[in-house]
C-alpha cells in the first residue's frame, strides 16, 4: 500500500512512518494541508492520515477542496486529530463528505495498525 | 411661565374641600314647607320666617314647575322618589338644580302626611364626585413606587410623583415647567425627540428604552411606557408615562452575561489545553510502544523493556486523565453528548464481558453476568459500558487476587433499568464512602491501581447517570466487598 500522513507535527508523522514501514507499506508525508492537498491531487494513495488542526491551512481545508473537485470517493481519508469532535454536526458533516474514519490521538500503535489493516482489506 | 404652572398645579391639590351638606326640608302633603334647616335658607338667600308656611312650588322655576309637580305626585301614590333632579329658584333669582330624596312621614290613616325632604346642590355632587375620583388616581400616582412624569404636547413636564422627584433628585418645584429633554441623557436625547415626534404625528405612543440623567448628571437606564392623555373634546393633551428604572436588571443582565463569558472562555481553554497535552502524547505513546514491540524497531534487553512499560503505562494514565478531565468539564458545562439508540441488552452484557475478562484474568478474578432484564430497550449504550466498565475496574483495583469475584447485574425496576457491580473485595469504610463521587477523591491513592486512577472516574459516572435520567449509590461493609448500583431511564430523553 501507499500511504499518506499529512501533519504539521513531524515527531507525530514519524510515528506513523516506522508503524507503516514496520507492516512493509510505502510511506509518504506532507507537513501542511497545502502540501498535502497538492500530493494527493497529484498521485494516488490508498489511505490517507489527515490532521485537522495545522496553521494555514487545515484538515478542513484540504476536505473541502477535495469535496468541491468531486473527488472525496476515490480517496481514502482517516483523520488522525486530537480535536474533541464529540457526536455533533461537524462530525456528521465530515462523514458525509466522504471521510472514511476517524482515529482519536493519542493513538495505540495497535490502533493505526489495525486501520491500516482496515482499509487494506477494503481495497 | 414657570412659577405660574408650579401655582396652578398646587392650587390644583388644595381646592375647595367640599362636604356635601345637604338642605332639608319637612314638606306636608301640598308641598308646604314646615321646616328646614339652616343650609336651604342660606342657598336661597331667605330668612327662616320668610320660608316657613310657603310652597316649595314657589322656589321653583316657573318653566320647571311640572317636573316638581311630577315628583310629588310620584310620591303621593307612593312611587319611590331618590335624587331626582329638579330646579330652586335663589331670592335673587339664580337656578341652580338639586337632587331630591323623599321620606314619609305617615299619618294615623296609614297614608303618607309629610316629607322629610333632603335636597343636595348637584353641581357640589359632581364637583364631589370628581375630586374623589381625582384623589383615588392622585394617590395612585403620588405614591407609586414607580416614576410617574406628565407631559405635555411639546413634551414639558407638567406633573410628576414623589418617585420620580426622589429618583432624580430634584424638587417637584425644579422639574415643573422643564422641557423632558433635561431629564434625558445626552446619548438619549435624539431617541427621545423622535419618540415624541412620532407621537406627535401617529398619537400611538410605544414603550421606548433610554437613559435618564439625575440632578447630578449621573445616568440610569429606564424603561418608558407612556399613555396619551386627551380633552373632553378628545384631543390629545399630553402624556402620562410610567418610567420603570432598569438599573438592576441591566446589572444582573451584565452580570449573566460576564458568567456566560467566563464559562465560553473556561470551555474553550479547556478544549484548548487538553488538544495540545494530547499533540506531544501521540509521539510520546506511539514510540513507546513501537519500542515495545517485538521486531518494530529492533529488540531490546530486558532492563530497557521495563523502562518502555514504564514510559507506556504512564503516558496511558496522562491520557486517561486528559479524556477525563475533558469529560468532567463537558459534564459540569451540560454539554456532554449523549446518542439514544435501540440496543439488546443481553448483547450489551455479552460485550462488556468480553471486553473486561482481560482485567479480571489478569487477577484470576471470577467475573459473573446476571442478566434478569431481556430484550431491546432505548439508551446510550456506550455510556452505560463506559460506566460499568469503569466500575469493573474499581472492583478489581480492590478486590483480593485468586479468590476475588466481580458480579454485574442488570434488571428492571419499574420504568427504570438497574445495574449493579458487587465485589467481594476490601470494602470501604462508612468516613469514605461519603467522599466517594467527588471529584478526585482516591479512597486509598498508595493502592497500586492498573488501570490508572484519575480521581475522576466516579464523579464522571455520577453526572453520566445523571445525563440519562437516573442515580448512582452504593453500600459496602468494611472486608466484606463493596456494591455500587445505578439506574438509567430508557428512552429518547435527549440531554444536550
Amino acid at each position: 500500500m501507499k500511504i499518506l500522513g499529512i501533519d504539521d507535527n513531524y515527531d507525530i508523522v514519524q510515528v506513523l512512518e516506522v508503524t507503516v514501514e514496520s507492516l512493509g507499506h510505502k510511506f509518504n508525508y506532507a507537513l501542511g494541508g497545502q502540501e498535502g492537498l497538492e500530493r494527493i491531487r497529484n498521485e494516488k494513495f490508498d489511505l490517507v492520515f489527515l490532521d485537522l488542526s495545522m496553521p494555514d491551512f487545515t484538515g478542513l481545508d484540504v476536505i473541502d477542496a477535495l469535496f468541491k473537485d468531486g473527488t472525496m470517493q476515490q480517496h481514502n481519508i482517516v483523520l488522525f486529530t486530537a480535536s474533541y469532535l464529540g457526536m455533533g454536526d461537524l462530525k456528521k458533516d465530515l462523514e458525509k463528505k466522504g471521510v472514511h474514519s476517524i482515529l482519536t490521538k493519542p493513538a495505540d500503535i495497535d490502533q493505526i495498525i489495525a486501520k491500516i489493516s482496515e482499509i487494506e482489506s477494503i481495497l | 411661565m414657570q412659577d405660574d404652572m408650579v401655582n396652578d398645579h398646587l392650587a390644583k391639590r388644595l381646592t375647595v374641600r367640599i362636604t356635601l351638606k345637604p338642605m332639608h326640608l319637612t314638606v306636608d302633603i301640598e308641598g308646604m314647607i314646615i321646616d328646614c334647616n339652616d343650609k336651604y335658607v342660606r342657598v336661597l338667600g331667605y330668612t327662616k320666617d320668610e320660608v316657613i308656611g310657603t310652597s316649595i312650588f314657589d322656589h321653583t322655576p316657573a318653566e320647571h314647575r311640572n317636573v316638581i309637580r311630577d315628583i310629588f305626585a310620584n310620591w303621593k301614590k307612593r312611587i319611590p322618589v331618590n335624587n331626582r333632579k329638579f330646579s330652586l329658584l335663589t331670592k335673587d333669582g339664580k337656578v341652580f338644580e338639586v337632587l331630591i330624596t323623599m321620606e314619609d312621614v305617615i299619618g294615623a290613616d296609614g297614608k303618607p302626611v309629610r316629607s322629610r325632604t333632603t335636597l343636595l346642590d348637584y353641581e357640589e355632587v359632581r364637583q364631589f364626585q370628581e375630586l374623589v375620583k381625582l384623589s383615588k388616581y392622585e394617590s395612585l400616582y403620588e405614591n407609586s413606587p414607580e416614576m410617574y412624569r406628565t407631559v405635555n404636547v411639546d413634551g414639558i413636564i407638567v406633573d410628576c410623583n414623589l418617585a420620580y422627584e426622589a429618583k432624580l433628585g430634584y424638587t417637584k418645584h425644579e422639574i415643573i415647567g422643564r422641557n423632558l429633554t433635561g431629564h434625558t441623557a445626552d446619548r438619549s436625547v435624539s431617541n427621545m425627540l423622535i419618540n415624541m415626534a412620532q407621537w406627535r404625528v401617529s398619537g400611538t405612543c410605544k414603550p421606548v428604552e433610554l437613559w435618564m440623567k439625575k440632578k447630578d448628571n449621573t445616568e440610569f437606564p429606564v424603561l418608558i411606557s407612556p399613555t396619551n392623555l386627551f380633552d373632553e373634546n378628545g384631543a390629545l393633551l399630553g402624556r402620562n408615562v410610567v418610567i420603570q428604572d432598569l438599573t438592576k436588571m441591566r446589572e444582573t443582565k451584565e452580570m449573566l452575561d460576564q458568567h456566560k463569558q467566563v464559562d465560553k472562555m473556561k470551555d474553550e481553554f479547556l478544549t484548548g489545553i487538553t488538544h495540545e497535552l494530547k499533540t506531544p502524547l501521540t509521539p510520546i505513546i506511539g514510540f513507546s510502544q513501537a519500542l515495545a514491540k517485538p521486531g518494530m524497531l529492533g529488540d531490546l534487553n530486558e532492563k530497557q523493556i521495563k523502562a518502555v512499560n514504564t514510559i507506556i503505562s504512564n503516558a496511558a494514565h496522562l491520557r486517561h486523565l486528559v479524556t477525563d478531565l475533558l469529560s468532567t468539564h463537558k459534564l459540569e458545562l451540560g454539554r456532554m453528548k449523549f446518542v439514544f439508540k435501540e440496543f439488546d441488552i443481553a448483547e450489551m452484557m455479552e460485550n462488556i464481558k468480553t471486553t473486561m475478562t482481560y482485567a479480571t484474568d489478569e487477577k484470576q478474578i471470577k467475573l459473573n453476568m446476571q442478566v434478569l432484564e431481556e430484550g431491546r430497550v432505548i439508551g446510550d449504550r456506550s455510556r452505560i459500558e463506559e460506566i460499568i466498565n469503569n466500575l469493573i475496574y474499581n472492583a478489581v483495583d480492590f478486590t483480593p487476587a485468586g479468590t476475588g469475584e466481580i458480579t454485574v447485574t442488570i434488571k428492571r425496576d419499574g420504568k427504570f433499568l438497574w445495574f449493579s457491580v458487587a465485589d467481594n473485595g476490601v470494602g470501604i469504610s462508612k468516613k469514605k464512602q461519603v467522599k466517594l463521587f467527588d471529584k478526585f477523591y482516591q479512597v486509598d491513592p498508595t493502592v497500586t491501581r492498573r488501570h490508572g486512577g484519575t480521581g475522576l472516574g466516579l464523579s464522571i459516572c455520577k453526572g453520566l447517570v445523571g445525563g440519562m435520567g437516573g442515580t448512582i449509590g452504593m453500600k459496602s461493609t468494611e472486608g466484606k466487598g463493596s456494591t455500587f448500583y445505578f439506574t438509567i431511564l430508557p428512552g429518547n430523553h435527549d440531554k444536550k
